[in-house]
């Protein structure tokens, strides 16, 4: 009964919100989408209607093909790289050791801070002349391992890729023994009751239970890689490793505000657009196991 | 039974062969972490070397006379000082007004019956999916045609406006867990549905606005795409002012600046995680568990 009399809170509270909302983000997503399909190539008005030419020029770019299959890979190494180390660490946390506090602490804190901080500390580390990472294997003797890091064709993106992961770890641990500190003791209990050993404990039990935050992180960070500008354009930028690790957000960003064919660049926003949607559906669906309740 | 663990629950005999694997998770632990900790020490020793001392020594030897003054070069000269200030300037504005208009939205959607009550909810719960590719291109005309190409401000307008998706999102789940004895008590004693909101819900959803706040803080002090695009050189932030001083290092050979650069953009945030562990984590938790 006295619930009504707020409804008329309802109007003026949400209005900041939905206006500013409106205005400086639905607003412009429709612009994108509807300058998708326009020839806009100038700061003028001019922006004829060209309907799917853009999407049919995009595809058959080469320099985007390449850049799609880079973000693609992204997406897979970064979920590659995280997966078991999270895993470990996540578990690691839960056992009994000590200086937990300060491990915790140092899992965490890269994901707090800034794209540019990591990315620059990972640049110099892998710089070549005088980054540490060359310089310790030129001492132990590997020097054949020294490599450009992020001018060579076969390293340059999964080089990327690993500040961002180291980057991210935080996150997955924090969420990952989260979860795992839900579980409770007596399921591990009864299944080592059972007979199963430490290892068919993890895989049988604990995984299982965790899967809906996997699931959660790594869709988070498909839909970051699909994305991902910072850590590219940082740590490749305009030099000559661009070619390699050139993904489908700084092609776009080059399009946009080097080229000026704006149309173009609206069409690539809008394309990974539709494809955030179709993966995290996609993903959605296929990893729909039931999230386990207990 | 909460805080058990694993070798708790063990049997007597099997704790032994647990001592090798605990070894191994410190091995495991120990290296991951004293990586990222050397990694950090080395960028803290080469922003105390002079600038022919990083040219011309090894990476690993330490600097001959530790040049604090570094750092007050890397302020004063290199205008990190100033980028510093149009970070705090941003980011606790761009926070502070976005948890606030957040936080009315959220209690409207989460405690007041109304039609479409939902679709706000997920309206503004969309935009968390949408990356701001698709945003940047219109918004850049249209600051450019409303004149909003100088200073701060068209930025934080934006930085208010990116955080809606997440602050909503949470507060409507702190609201939501609030009790009702107190709203239903003070509306019986004739207390205005503003009063109620402003003296009493505001108050005790007041852990979870400190925690949305210092979560969307963080985003907005680390953010750099935004910058990149919003704001000219002079009035960069942090991170875009960093971004420019390496960018310039490659041939005007400041690099101890730039190292310098790092720490000041890093400690900070790593002196409010060590002191706030608590809020953080649980802000960050918040947005991608249920419950």
């Amino acid at each position: 009964m006295y619930q009504k009399s707020r409804r008329s809170l309802v109007i003026p509270f949400l209005l900041p919100a939905f206006l500013l909302y409106t205005i400086l983000r639905f607003i412009p997503v429709v612009q994108t989408i509807w300058s998708s399909f326009t020839n806009w190539q100038g700061a003028g008005r001019e922006a004829p209607f060209y309907g799917l030419r853009n999407y049919q020029l995009m595809f058959m770019d080469p320099q985007f093909l390449n850049a799609a299959k880079n973000t693609a890979a992204f997406a897979i190494y970064g979920v590659i790289i995280l997966l078991i180390p999270a895993l470990f660490l996540s578990w690691a946390l839960t056992q009994n050791i000590k200086f937990k506090g300060i491990f915790r602490f140092v899992i965490i804190s890269p994901h707090l801070l800034s794209v540019v901080a990591v990315a620059l500390l990972w640049k110099l580390l892998y710089d070549p002349g005088f980054g540490p990472i060359n310089n310790l294997l030129k001492l132990v003797g590997l020097k054949s391992w020294a490599l450009p890091w992020l001018g060579d064709s076969n390293t340059a993106l999964v080089a990327v890729v690993i500040a961002a992961a180291w980057a991210q770890m935080g996150m997955w641990v924090l969420l990952i023994s989260a979860g795992l500190e839900r579980i409770p003791p007596e399921l591990l209990e009864a299944a080592r009751i059972d007979g199963a050993n430490e290892w068919q404990v993890f895989w049988g039990v604990t995984i299982p239970l965790v899967w809906g935050i996997l699931r959660t992180l790594i869709i988070l960070w498909i839909i970051l890689s699909l994305q991902v500008f910072a850590w590219v354009y940082i740590m490749s930028g305009t030099s000559s490793g661009s070619v390699l690790t050139e993904v489908i957000a700084t092609l776009l960003y080059n399009r946009a505000f080097s080229s000026y064919q704006w149309g173009l660049a609206c069409a690539m926003a809008t394309f990974l657009l539709i494809v955030i949607f179709v993966l995290s559906a996609v993903t959605n669906w296929l990893t729909k196991r039931e999230v386990i309740e207990y | 039974m909460q805080g058990m663990t694993y070798e708790q629950g063990l049997p007597k005999h099997r704790k032994g062969k647990f001592r090798f694997g605990r070894a191994l998770i410190y091995a495991g632990v120990g290296l991951y972490c004293l990586s990222s900790v050397l990694a950090f020490s080395w960028v803290f020793m080469i922003s105390l070397k002079t600038t022919t001392e990083f040219l011309t020594t090894s990476p690993w030897a330490l600097p001959a006379v530790p040049q604090f003054e570094n750092y007050l070069t890397a302020w004063n000269k290199a205008k990190i000082g100033v980028y510093f200030g149009n970070s705090i300037l941003t980011s606790v504005a761009g926070a502070t007004i976005s948890v606030f208009i957040s936080s009315l939205a959220a209690y409207v959607i989460a405690r007041v019956p109304f039609k479409f009550n939902g679709l706000f909810g997920n309206y503004f719960l969309i935009g968390y999916m949408v990356p701001a590719m698709l945003t940047i291109i219109p918004l850049f005309f249209m600051m450019v045609n409303l004149g909003l190409n100088k200073g701060l401000f068209p930025l934080i307008l934006i930085y208010i406006a990116a955080g809606f998706p997440f602050n909503t999102f949470v507060l409507r789940g702190f609201f939501e867990s609030l009790p009702s004895e107190l709203e239903e008590a003070a509306t019986v004693d004739g207390a205005s549905p503003f009063r109620v909101f402003w003296q009493i819900m505001l108050p005790l959803a007041w852990p979870g606005l400190v925690s949305t706040f210092l979560i969307n803080f963080l985003s907005l002090w680390n953010e750099f795409f935004l910058a990149l695009i919003f704001l000219r050189a002079e009035d960069a932030t942090l991170p875009l002012g960093l971004f420019y001083m390496a960018q310039k290092a490659l041939y005007s050979a400041q690099w101890t600046d730039l190292f310098a650069g790092i720490l000041i953009v890093s400690v900070p945030v790593l002196i409010v995680f060590a002191l706030l562990q608590d809020q953080i984590t649980r802000g960050m938790t918040s947005g991608a568990l249920k419950g």
